[in-house]
């Protein structure tokens, strides 16, 4: 069944086309990864999914409905969450407080009487809030950093943080930008765990990798962008052996 | 424990302010004590959008300003009830922050926002001295009716005296430091915060930056109406000085100099500059150069405000002396 469903997806920079007619259907509960080499159009994908840039044409449907028109606030509350590229965090609050913050538009309902009569159950809910987010910390391991900075966090615990709250806004599709990028080997182990975990939960992943090691190992579904257009889909497998895909990466042997 | 702890910082510097008036008698120094109260409260709603939003605001005394003409124009040229033009001036400051807050707030951020901000403040000002009908001009506006209110005891008392000001400020103070604390811990000052800190991680976890940054802006336009309404009632006359930028920059100042994102930092930023120009009374035409040095000086070296590097001061000496003793 599609979640999500990208159609003759284009964005164009003055002229610079970034993206060309790209078509991706990502089902419920897989792991779908995005692949290409730098500049190929992956992170604009990102950024056109999650309302952060509008498509010149094309069309984006979440669970049929079309996104391509909302603000990116919107499209997180409908229940895509995505992470950056470039870690980015609240640096200045601790690891609670950048989790709490997370759940934000799952505990905001009422708006104006929410914070007018916030101070009646404030104890209550700021509880509730704590637990739920040390309970998140703990899935992903990071329970003993829960009053440590977020500007304090060595890289590797900052992508898990930044993975943290966006599990926090309860996604229904999690968009991971590069989450691998900089870390060592055993760190991309544990993040491969990780994200078999959030699987097992029911979240569909799209995740945007350079790392080959962790792109075969936990993707159900790969496809391959090259110069803003799509070249290949397929089974891990498939991509592995596809000849375009391989020259692409790593260039035409001469004969 | 910690809330145990500042809930009883409170009540002592709630009880000491208290009896401040008991032992000064002198009529100016009160005088000068309300003042400070006053712009207290307004230097603390300056720091919502300093300290909280993180943005620059030059035109805050446009709220003040409005919320002062506000109430002084109702109360004398359409002897309107002084409480009634109490609440007036401080909707009216928030309607039009809001109108402020939904057109500003769209896209300018930072030093744009700073700039709009300025024009709006030079504009009020414009039309503050030349709608001579309503505003009586640079003349301004005099014999504002004092406040009454209702005293256990006592009866109806007039607040036409600084003594009874001050308690009366000093109350309006209190109430403006429980609004600020239920809000800095509501969602809703969460959010804010959460946008200053990081506004495009803020929207990919599905928080509007324009939605809460107008409410926020507008809570700090409806706290600096209070300010200016209870300064109109205060003083018994204003004029558009209060619309000036004078004011503003001296707030700008308070803010900055007692501490961004502290309870306590306005306050002690806007006795400093109530009180540090009248102590060099003495020393005549150098007075306000040596003001300067001084305000120059606390800034070189205390960068983030007077109550935070103070705090940090306190904590280090507390961890050397507790190793020490080790």
């Amino acid at each position: 069944m599609v979640i999500l469903e990208t159609k003759d997806l284009t964005k164009e920079f003055l002229g610079l086309k970034a993206l060309t007619g790209v078509n991706l259907k990502i089902n419920r509960g897989e792991i779908f990864g995005l692949i290409g080499p730098n500049g190929s159009g992956k992170t604009t994908c990102f950024n056109l999914i999650t309302g952060f840039l509008k498509p010149t044409s094309g069309n984006i449907l979440f669970e049929e409905n079309s996104i391509k028109a909302l603000q990116p606030f919107e499209i997180a509350k409908k229940g895509i969450v995505r992470t950056f590229q470039l870690v980015s965090l609240f640096p200045n609050l601790s690891c609670e407080e950048n989790v709490i913050i997370g759940m934000h538009s799952k505990v905001m309902k009422s708006g104006l009487g929410e914070t007018l009569f916030w101070w009646k159950r404030r104890d209550t809910k700021l509880v509730a809030l704590r637990t739920k987010a040390r309970e998140i910390l703990v899935f992903m391991g990071m329970e003993s950093l829960l009053n440590m900075p977020a500007k304090n966090l060595p890289l590797g615990d900052e992508r898990r943080l930044a993975v943290a709250i966006a599990l926090a806004a309860d996604p229904k599709v999690l968009l991971l930008d590069e989450p691998a990028a900089g870390m060592s080997p055993r760190e991309c182990a544990q993040l491969v765990r990780l994200i078999r975990d959030i699987q097992k939960k029911g979240i569909t992943v799209l995740i945007v990798e350079h790392n080959m090691r962790v792109v075969m190992e936990i993707c159900n579904r790969i496809a391959v962008l090259s110069y803003g257009k799509k070249i290949a889909e397929g089974l891990p497998k498939e991509i592995a052996d596809n000849k375009q895909v391989i020259s692409v990466y790593l260039g035409e042997s001469k004969k | 424990m910690l809330k145990k702890n500042r809930t009883y910082k409170i009540v002592v510097l709630t009880i000491c302010a208290g009896l401040l008036p008991v032992v000064i008698q002198d009529a100016f120094i009160r005088y000068l004590m309300v003042s400070v109260l006053i712009f207290s409260i307004f230097g603390l709603s300056l720091d919502v959008i300093l300290g909280r939003m993180g943005q620059f605001s030059f035109g805050h005394q446009v709220f003040f300003g409005l919320g002062a003409y506000t109430t002084a124009i109702l109360t004398t040229k359409l002897s309107m009830p002084v409480w009634l033009s109490f609440f007036a001036g401080i909707l009216f400051a928030s309607i039009f922050g809001l109108i402020v807050g939904l057109v500003a707030l769209k896209r300018a951020r930072g030093f744009f926002l700073g700039i709009i901000t300025l024009g709006i403040g030079k504009i009020t000002w414009m039309i503050a001295i030349k709608w001579r009908a309503v505003t009586n001009s640079t003349e301004g506006l005099a014999f504002i009716p004092p406040l009454k209110i209702w005293v256990p005891f006592l009866g109806i008392v007039e607040l036409n005296q600084e003594i009874t000001f001050y308690y009366f400020a000093l109350a309006v103070l209190l109430f403006t430091f429980f609004l600020l604390s239920v809000w800095s811990k509501s969602g809703h000052g969460r959010a804010v915060i959460a946008i200053r800190e990081n506004e495009e991680l803020a929207q990919s976890v599905g928080i509007s930056p324009y939605k809460y940054y107008v409410g926020a802006f507008t809570f700090a336009c409806a706290l600096a109406g209070l300010a200016g309404v209870m300064f109109a009632h205060f003083m018994g006359s204003m004029g558009p000085d209060s619309l000036s930028m004078y004011y503003m920059i001296w707030m700008l100042a308070v803010v900055i100099l007692g501490g961004r994102n502290t309870f306590i930092g306005p306050i002690v930023g806007a006795a400093i500059f109530v009180f540090l120009p009248q102590l060099l009374v003495g020393i005549g035409e150098w007075r306000m150069v040596i003001v300067g040095v001084i305000l120059l000086l606390c800034i070189l070296l205390m960068r983030d405000g007077i109550v935070p590097s103070l705090s940090l001061l306190v904590t280090k000496m507390r961890n050397c002396l507790s190793k020490s003793g080790h």
